[in-house]
């Protein structure tokens, strides 16, 4: 055979062997994505429905309190695939976080009461469960787009039907009385 | 939660990664977790009982200095075994990259694994040791933490990607009771350093240029040196008073450790480079010693730029007599330095720092996903070690 041949046959291997290795890639991303998107979205759930157990509290402020019942509502009825409203409730939910616990003096006052500070408690665990799987999502979606975005990837459909994921992106920042 | 630790230096050898991962399994099982972690050991006996070993590692030379790791198709076969019987929950490795038991669990395995970055490397190492294949280990990693600036800065630019800065813990209750060694009032104006004597870096050398004109404004000043190493080139510019009034300890025991730190009025840390955090800084601070270190970036951050802690211009021995004068005469902002030290020695103490990370753990953890074996990547991993190890090994 030719060297022409030769270096026909090597390129074709290399291009098997790319490939595939991409595509293996690819399937541990899209693995971990899923993972981090469940573990995102089951945080986002209790976290919601901590705060509107906490609205539901005798100690706690009415006005507040329905603002924040509404927006944990919000949250929760969206729709899981519906990623833009799900994004814009979320931000909905943390901006009623914030305006119900950003006076100190408030947070001071239902930290008197011995449930709602149990609550208050849970509450800022599960949003830093929320701050932190959010970026490792964030993290694991950056790298696979990353592989799809190449020119042979997309060629060759290597990643299947699988659809694009994306980052959730919204404000999940605590009010300075409660990190 | 059922936590399984890798760590990939041995178990029974003193250093960084080791004593943070010793830590770590004491304070992870305090708070009630189940632990089992998995690394190399020297000797089988007297073990604890959470720890399993791969055996006796082998000495290599790696990351500019000969490391013990562990390797090879058995121990691959173990770290397979111990994650298919220990049914984790969560499954933490440290320093990924090293070429040992940490890489060999990431191929290994398949769910929620967090990983921890120690050191900062240079990039013509880094390039080193990156190969593809090791990137796809890292790519299984769910959660990335790094114990400081310089460790997450070498991982977002040469690997890619995110991670969460968590800093090492200090124990501080083991340097809370520490009492002046005999003959030391741990006031006064006495100093302590702690290093290498002859290693340039940890920077004796400054102080000891600086000690003449201490000594002139304090002629009471005595300084205890502990370490190992000869000192004695550096002394040759002292006259015979200034060298008479420093005392060398040579080498302790991390027993007599807090001790020593607290039985100065002030501990000088000018290290001239090459710290990425500086642990001792905060043990000092914990024994009730105030520091006085240089302004590296990794000091600063420790000192919470200045309000735990005093700093001088590195190098400059001129601005560290400056700083030590002013402050032996000022008894009130020592007495202040000395409270803050405490307050921040506490804000890393290890059980602040294993909520942190058990905070991560949660995050990642699913109910009903545990950590399984992944036969696939055990394959790859088997390819790996040809490309991965093989030509860094020097033994």
């Amino acid at each position: 055979m030719s060297t022409v041949d030769w270096f026909a046959i090597g390129t074709v291997v290399y291009l098997a062997w790319f490939l595939s290795h991409q595509a293996g890639r690819l399937d541990r991303l899209h693995h971990r994505i899923e993972t981090s998107s469940s573990a995102l979205d089951a945080h986002l759930a209790r976290r919601a429905g901590l705060c509107a157990q906490m609205s539901a509290c005798p100690g706690f402020d009415l006005a507040s309190g329905s603002l924040l019942a509404q927006a944990a509502h919000d949250a929760l009825a969206c729709d899981v695939n519906a990623l833009d409203d799900r994004m814009q409730a979320e931000n909905a939910l943390s901006q009623a976080i914030f305006d119900a616990f950003e006076d100190a003096d408030d947070v001071n006052e239902y930290r008197q009461d011995e449930l709602l500070t149990t609550l208050l408690d849970e509450l800022v665990a599960a949003s830093k469960r929320v701050q932190l799987s959010r970026r490792f999502h964030a993290d694991a979606v950056r790298a696979c787009r990353h592989i799809r975005d190449q020119r042979l990837v997309r060629l060759f459909h290597l990643a299947g039907h699988a659809t694009l994921p994306t980052t959730f992106d919204f404000m999940d920042e605590l009010p300075d009385t409660l990190s | 939660m059922k936590i399984g630790i890798v760590c990939p230096y041995a178990w029974d050898i003193p250093g960084g990664v080791s004593a943070h991962v010793h830590d770590l399994a004491h304070a992870l099982i305090r708070m009630g977790h189940s632990v089992s972690v998995l690394a190399p050991a020297e000797l089988d006996e007297g073990l604890p009982d959470f720890v399993v070993s791969t055996g006796k590692p082998r000495a290599v030379r790696y990351n500019g200095s000969v490391a013990r790791l562990s390797f090879g198709p058995i121990t691959a076969r173990k770290v397979s075994r111990w994650i298919e019987e220990g049914q984790f929950d969560v499954l933490h490795v440290h320093e990924p990259l090293a070429p040992s038991l940490s890489v060999l669990a990431c191929w290994a395995a398949k769910g929620p694994i967090v990983a921890t970055w120690h050191s900062s490397m240079d990039r013509s190492r880094m390039l080193l040791t990156l190969s593809k294949l090791a990137l796809t280990a890292m790519e299984k990693i769910t959660a990335r933490i790094a114990v400081s600036e310089a460790a997450r800065t070498t991982l977002v630019e040469h690997v890619g990607g995110d991670a969460i800065i968590i800093p090492n813990g200090v124990d501080t209750s083991a340097f809370k009771n520490a009492q002046p060694l005999e003959g030391w009032s741990g006031d006064g104006a006495s100093l302590v350093f702690l290093g290498r004597v002859d290693e340039p870096r940890k920077g004796l050398g400054v102080l000891i240029d600086a000690w003449p004109k201490i000594r002139q404004q304090h002629p009471h000043a005595r300084l205890l040196v502990a370490g190992p190493g000869d000192a004695s080139s550096l002394l040759d510019s002292l006259n015979v008073e200034d060298a008479a009034a420093i005392t060398f300890l040579g080498l302790i025991d991390s027993e007599v450790k807090p001790d020593v730190l607290a039985s100065g009025a002030i501990y000088v840390a000018p290290n001239t480079g090459g710290e990425s955090f500086g642990i001792v800084l905060l043990e000092a601070m914990a024994s009730g010693t105030p520091v006085v270190a240089s302004n590296l970036t990794a000091f600063q951050r420790v000192l919470d730029f200045g309000r735990a802690g005093a700093t001088f211009i590195n190098e400059d021995s001129e601005s560290l007599a400056r700083v030590i004068n002013e402050l032996l005469d000022n008894p009130d902002e020592l007495h202040r330095l000395r409270e803050q030290g405490r307050l921040r020695a506490h804000e890393f103490d290890w059980a602040t720092v294993a909520r942190s990370i058990v905070a991560v753990y949660e995050s990642v953890h699913l109910p009903g996903v545990i950590v399984e074996p992944d036969f696939a990547g055990q394959m790859l991993g088997r390819l790996g070690r040809m490309r991965v190890t093989a030509p860094r090994y020097e033994s």
